[in-house]
């Protein structure tokens, strides 16, 4: 349960706050304080950002085998890297890298496996079949694109099916076409629901019993060297987040109904229950893997006025 | 919009405020100053780590890890469906959902901070670290 993003923030404290050299005996012979380091290390990558970021775009996203046969939907489809399953991914922009998961150097090694076995079964073997199976007529769409789709292949467009008041008109819905989405972003939204639905699991099995135990004992028990460094600073009590949390509910009920959302106050509650429910099985997960896992599809689904419950 | 999106994140927040802090500490006057009947001093000391670490913190409840996530709800509203509720609407949402999170979140503290290392833990290890050298 380290948080391991905190340890970025940490280690960057103590180097821009401690000039001094390091120790030579414990850093392989290396002298040069971590201030200076960072220093050379934020220059150098200024500098090289300029290469993929706007004089050579070809190195962000260095799909060379599309370069071969550029005109081939097969090739963009298995190598390419924006629209693409990319299979050999290689890039040269630190951007790129860090996108979608934030920096793969502070994750753990199990947690970093995890993610790459789950890649190659879901979006390497799984999209490929679905793909060229057609099966939810992807032989019509891209690949991996983020944009949703009508029955003539053109973006979607949204307006046609609301009505004035921003809500789904059914008629005008059946007359324009239904949402078609591309192969990755069809199995994203599918892997969501099954994501947060084994994080419950996961958490109820491996975690349960000792989450048990600290909800019933009034102080927890472990005694490291830090939690007894801290009790010296008054803690702040419970109460005052619990009231913090009440008037902001409030806040959330006049927001809902002050302007035309269309949100019924039965859908918040649902909402915040989901939240509440969900936030200790994610913190964990995120505590020792810094994978975030997000809550977006399920509760878009649930709770938004155009999602599943209104109808 | 850009792909893939520019992230700006709780790291980002240390990285510029530790030369701000520097400059506030040269440039400010460090003498006690006074409004009507407010007494204060606008630069006591010099820029330390844990002024630094609060600022973090903050930074971190707010926006670490990206945006503030109702912040794409009101793109999506403005983007894709074009609908604009005003400024208003903006920050009562924002608002309202962040601090609800930072309600939960204290009420969560006993299960997910105190039993590994939290955020202030890590900070005194490097207090106390710190302190050893000459």
């Amino acid at each position: 349960m380290i948080y391991p993003q905190n340890l970025v923030n940490t280690s960057l404290f103590y180097a821009l706050h401690d000039h001094s050299k390091t120790d030579p005996s414990k850093t392989h012979g290396w002298s040069i304080s971590r201030y200076r380091y960072f220093g050379y290390v934020t220059i150098g990558s200024f500098v090289w950002y300029w290469f993929p970021g706007y004089i050579a775009n070809f190195l962000s996203v260095f799909a060379f085998v599309t370069w071969i046969r550029p005109n081939s939907p097969v090739i963009n489809q298995l190598f390419g890297g924006v629209t693409g399953l990319s299979l050999i991914p290689i890039t040269f922009d630190w951007t790129y890298i860090s996108a979608y998961i934030f920096s793969p150097l502070v994750a753990p090694w199990h947690a970093i496996g995890n993610t790459l076995i789950g890649m190659v079964i879901f979006f390497w073997f799984t999209a490929m079949g679905i793909h060229y199976s057609g099966r939810f007529w992807n032989e019509y769409l891209p690949m991996s694109d983020s944009d949703s789709y009508d029955n003539t292949a053109s973006v979607y467009n949204v307006t046609r099916v609301l009505t004035k008041d921003y809500t789904l008109d059914l008629a005008k819905y059946q007359a324009y076409s239904p949402l078609f989405l591309s192969t990755t972003f069809t199995l994203t939204y599918g892997l969501s629901f099954a994501a947060i639905a084994a994080v419950i699991v996961h958490t109820a099995l491996f975690h349960g019993p000792e989450l048990y135990r600290r909800a019933k004992s009034a102080r927890s028990d472990d005694e490291d060297i830090h939690t007894r460094l801290m009790r010296k600073y008054p803690e702040v009590p419970t109460w005052w987040y619990m009231t913090l949390f009440f008037i902001m509910v409030g806040f959330c009920f006049a927001t809902i109904y002050a302007y035309p959302t269309h949100l019924t106050w039965w859908a918040l509650i649902i909402a915040l229950a989901i939240s509440i429910i969900w936030v200790i099985p994610i913190g964990m997960i995120f505590a020792v893997t810094n994978i975030q896992l997000g809550l977006n599809v399920f509760t878009g689904k649930s709770c938004s006025p155009t999602g599943y419950i209104h109808h | 919009m850009r792909s893939p999106q520019l992230i700006i994140t709780s790291l980002v927040a240390q990285l510029v405020a530790y030369p701000l802090g520097y400059a506030w500490e040269k440039i400010l006057p460090n003498r006690q100053m006074r409004i009507g009947r407010l007494k204060f001093n606008l630069n006591p000391g010099p820029f330390n780590i844990k002024e630094h670490t609060i600022i973090v913190v903050m930074a971190n409840c707010t926006f670490g890890g990206g945006a503030a996530y109702a912040t794409d709800t009101l793109l999506a509203q403005r983007a894709f469906y074009g609908q604009n509720l005003g400024w208003g609407f903006d920050i009562l949402l924002c608002l309202s959902t962040q601090i609800v999170g930072y309600g939960i979140a204290g009420a969560a503290r006993k299960f997910l901070v105190w039993p590994g290392m939290s955020d202030d833990e890590m900070v005194l290890d490097v207090l106390t670290n710190s302190k050893q050298r000459p």
